[in-house]
């Protein structure tokens, strides 16, 4: 092996001798940089930067002295990447703590001991590499959180944006302003007590304010002219929708960006004098987070083009603003706008996601290691035994497995809460013989599929990343395996002599996904499918079976507008509920059932004989026609369509019972009519099956 | 003079320093290198110059060397004057001084005689 492969440690020392000893003692495994005073020192640092594995430090030298080296290691900001063992027979504790102070990993004195001297060495590299891998795994760890909520949220705000309308640059400018306002208004007070990471928080969360539009039926949301009053109170049901919607994801529930993202949703459409909606909240009510986006939300509308106006200049938009034709701000808040407006238009010009998203994992990651302290731990073993904790920590928060494997020894060791919880132990010697395991990790196919992978890998580039179940309690759970592995450069040829790495949980994350989907597929008032979910169900159904007997049944409520005019909207909500309940309880499990808009549901039915099909339909219709609420007797008129008269392809399905239906309404009272060609052909033919 | 004889005469011990050093061989290379050490000369030139920083330094590393090496009597007097120097000052660095040379004479002698 040669100097440039070897470990690289430097030895400054004003004495040749103190140098020549040092160096004799670690020439065999290290390759040797020397350096007779501190500015000879710090040359080398600068050149070799993290390339060097250790500096063993003397103390009083001339030029500049050991302390005055680690100064400037700290200015340089390579105190954190390269060890410092201080070398001195000075054992004033003043010198000493001054040193530890200053990032000092430990000390060796005079005189030496070689055994000493090569068992600190040792110790120390290994510590170091420990905790640079502990660094790696921490950052792809926070990568890897980000990554979950970023698509989590992305999702959720593309889901919004198809149905908007809105450019895809709506919610990245939201988040963008949102930012810069929130930072203005930290210089500016502390009145809000905002920390960097609540800041984030309300960042990410704020591409969900208009999530509750999902609840806005299409041609509302999409309707090109003037909304009427009606429609509008109709729009104006987002904000309680998107919250609760939120409300629905239980786990997380204390998430603070589910908190953030609750606020933000409710509250968005609330005006500082309180003539906002939805509950009509005045100044600081409202929530900081909520006003913010509420400013970035106004003005990004404003200046940007829309099916039903053109853009407005940046100034001018400002100005509408500041002049309250928006409704009235928090005067702080819009002082922090007009602070920014020289960035204002040029960072959302600028703006991209993978920007955005690298630069959050980088200060989130920033964050976490200066909090955790690891560059001023004062002395190793504290160090070593704060590192375990962390990552122990980590580990049980995040329930994810930690794992070290050793080859030659055939010993795999586990992370404390895992072998706890699965009753084994610590260090599990012949782990691929072990029934637990293998029952644990589903098997040797497994085992091998992961050998395989490892042995992919090259000492340059030793990690990999997949994702495998593994069985918990007898339930299989998806895991993200991140793995390194270790590679032993030592010997003629490189071989891999055990891995190193870690399972996460990711089940969780699955199942969110899958109930934000299922929340995106139902109506909110009625909790059944929703219109657009549904043709989705039902074209697939007529694609799949093109042999099958299918009926669609149209169901629309006679006189609904009374019940709202009577008795009042909550009043027609009762109505619908109880409908659509009644409908999924009277329809069989096979059948879909959905509302498609106001007043109007749909009943899919899948059915062998014709007998079948009339039972069906008319329990349906009938159970219906019985409700009773209050003094309001509900009132359904039904029209049916078949793929046996029709044919297999939806719109012409849907059209035919609506023609159905459209006679029964015809007939005002409540009727069920199924259509037939001659119903079209001639005009309508009547199949009064009820009074 | 054999090795064991010559970290007598330095009033090293010799047990300890073979502890230390694990090797004979290794004991004799570094000693042999002692002589040209520039520690010692540079420590005098400081002195003569009035220039305590620099001798505070000097008689700190020649210290720290004759640690190192099991060369007892020298190490002693170097303690010594290194803290009559600590601080920049001659605070009676002078009356150490000629002990100081007599010891490092004596040891330059038997560490030439090695064998």
């Amino acid at each position: 092996m040669n100097d440039d492969e070897r470990s690289k440690i430097l030895i400054v020392d004003d004495s040749m001798i103190n140098r020549a000893i040092l160096s004799d003692i670690i020439e065999e495994k290290f390759s040797v940089l020397e350096a007779e005073n501190g500015v000879e020192a710090m040359k080398l640092i600068r050149e070799y930067g993290n390339k060097l594995s250790l500096i063993l430090l003397d103390l009083v030298m001339p030029e500049m002295d050991g302390l005055e080296v680690l100064a400037a290691m700290n200015r340089f900001n390579l105190i954190n990447e390269i060890p410092v063992i201080m070398i001195s027979a000075e054992n004033s504790s003043s010198y000493i703590e001054r040193a530890y102070e200053l990032g000092a990993t430990d000390f060796i004195n005079r005189p030496f001991n070689v055994y000493v001297v090569k068992k600190r060495i040792a110790n120390t590299i290994m510590l170091y590499s420990k905790q640079k891998n502990l660094i790696n795994l921490v950052s792809q760890q926070v990568y890897e959180k980000e990554k979950n909520s970023d698509l989590m949220v992305k999702i959720l705000s593309h889901i919004v944006e198809f149905r908007n309308g809105e450019s895809g640059l709506h919610i990245m400018h939201v988040n963008t302003i949102t930012e810069l306002v929130l930072k203005q208004l930290i210089k500016k007070t502390d009145k809000y007590k905002l920390t960097m990471s609540d800041i984030d928080c309300i960042v990410t969360a704020s591409s969900l304010h208009d999530i509750g539009k999902i609840s806005i039926p299409d041609e509302i949301l999409n309707k090109p002219g003037r909304l009427t009053a009606e429609e509008f109170e109709v729009i104006k049901g987002h904000s309680e929708a998107g919250a609760k919607m939120l409300g629905f994801l239980t786990e997380y529930i204390n998430d603070p960006l589910v908190i953030a993202a609750k606020d933000i949703c409710l509250y968005h459409h609330e005006k500082y004098d309180g003539k906002g909606y939805p509950m009509g909240l005045k100044g600081d009510e409202i929530p900081i987070s909520a006003q913010v986006v509420a400013i970035a939300d106004v003005y990004d509308a404003l200046v940007s083009e829309r099916c039903y106006k053109k853009a407005i200049p940046h100034k001018e938009a400002l100005k509408m603003i500041c002049d309250g034709e928006c409704g009235a701000f928090n005067p702080i808040v819009l002082e922090c706008l007009c602070d920014i407006e020289a960035t204002l238009e040029n960072e959302i010009k600028v703006n991209s996601l993978s920007h955005n998203s690298v630069r959050k994992v980088r200060k989130i990651t920033d964050e976490l290691l200066s909090q955790s302290g690891i560059s001023s731990e004062s002395n190793s073993i504290n160090y070593l035994e704060q590192a375990r904790t962390m990552s122990e920590f980590l580990a049980s928060m995040s329930k994810e497995i930690q794992f070290e494997y050793t080859k030659d020894s055939d010993v795999l060791t586990v992370s404390e809460w895992f072998a706890e919880k699965f009753k084994l132990p610590l260090v599990i010697v012949n782990p691929f013989k072990n029934e637990k395991v293998l029952d644990i990790i589903n098997g040797l196919d497994n085992v091998e599929y992961f050998g395989d992978e490892l042995k992919k890998t090259t000492p340059e580039e030793p990690a990999i990343e997949f994702t495998t179940q593994i069985k918990i309690e007898g339930q299989h759970r998806s895991h993200r395996v991140l793995c390194m592995a270790k590679w032993d450069t030592e010997g003629e040829a490189p071989r891999i002599v055990g891995a190193v790495g870690k399972l996460i949980d990711i089940e969780n994350e699955y199942q969110i996904m899958a109930d934000l989907k299922r929340q995106a597929s139902l109506d909110p008032l009625t909790n059944i499918y929703n219109h657009r979910y549904c043709v989705n169900l039902v074209k697939n159904k007529l694609s799949e079976n093109t042999s099958g007997n299918y009926a669609l049944g149209l169901f629309d409520l006679d006189s609904f507008k009374s019940a709202n005019d009577n008795f009042g909207h909550l009043f027609g909500d009762e109505v619908l509920k109880s409908v659509a309940s009644t409908l999924q309880r009277t329809s069989r499990k096979k059948d879909i059932v959905a509302r498609i808009g106001g007043d109007e549901f749909m009943v899919f039915i899948e059915y062998k004989t014709d007998n079948e099909l009339k039972r069906a339909v008319e329990s349906i219709h009938r159970t219906i026609n019985d409700i009773k609420l209050d003094a309001y007797n509900v009132k359904i008129s039904t029209g049916i369509s078949t793929t046996k008269e029709v044919g297999y392809d939806y719109n012409t399905l849907f059209n035919c019972a609506d023609t159905a239906l459209y006679y029964s309404k015809s007939l005002r009272n409540g009727a069920l009519s199924y259509y037939d060609k001659e119903m079209k052909l001639s005009g309508f033919k009547i199949t009064p099956i009820e009074n | 003079m054999t090795l064991n004889e010559c970290i007598e005469v330095l009033s090293g011990d010799f047990d300890e320093l073979k502890g230390r050093m694990l090797s004979e061989e290794r004991i004799k290379k570094f000693l042999r290198m002692f002589p040209n050490d520039r520690s010692f000369s540079e420590l005098c030139a400081a002195m003569e110059n009035e220039d305590y920083e620099s001798a505070f330094r000097a008689a700190h590393t020649l210290k720290g060397v004759c640690a190192n090496l099991g060369i007892e009597r020298l190490r002693i007097k170097a303690s010594e004057i290194t803290e009559a120097l600590r601080g920049n000052v001659n605070n009676g660095a002078d009356e150490i001084l000629p002990d100081l040379i007599e010891e490092y004479n004596a040891a330059v002698d038997a560490i030439n005689i090695l064998e």
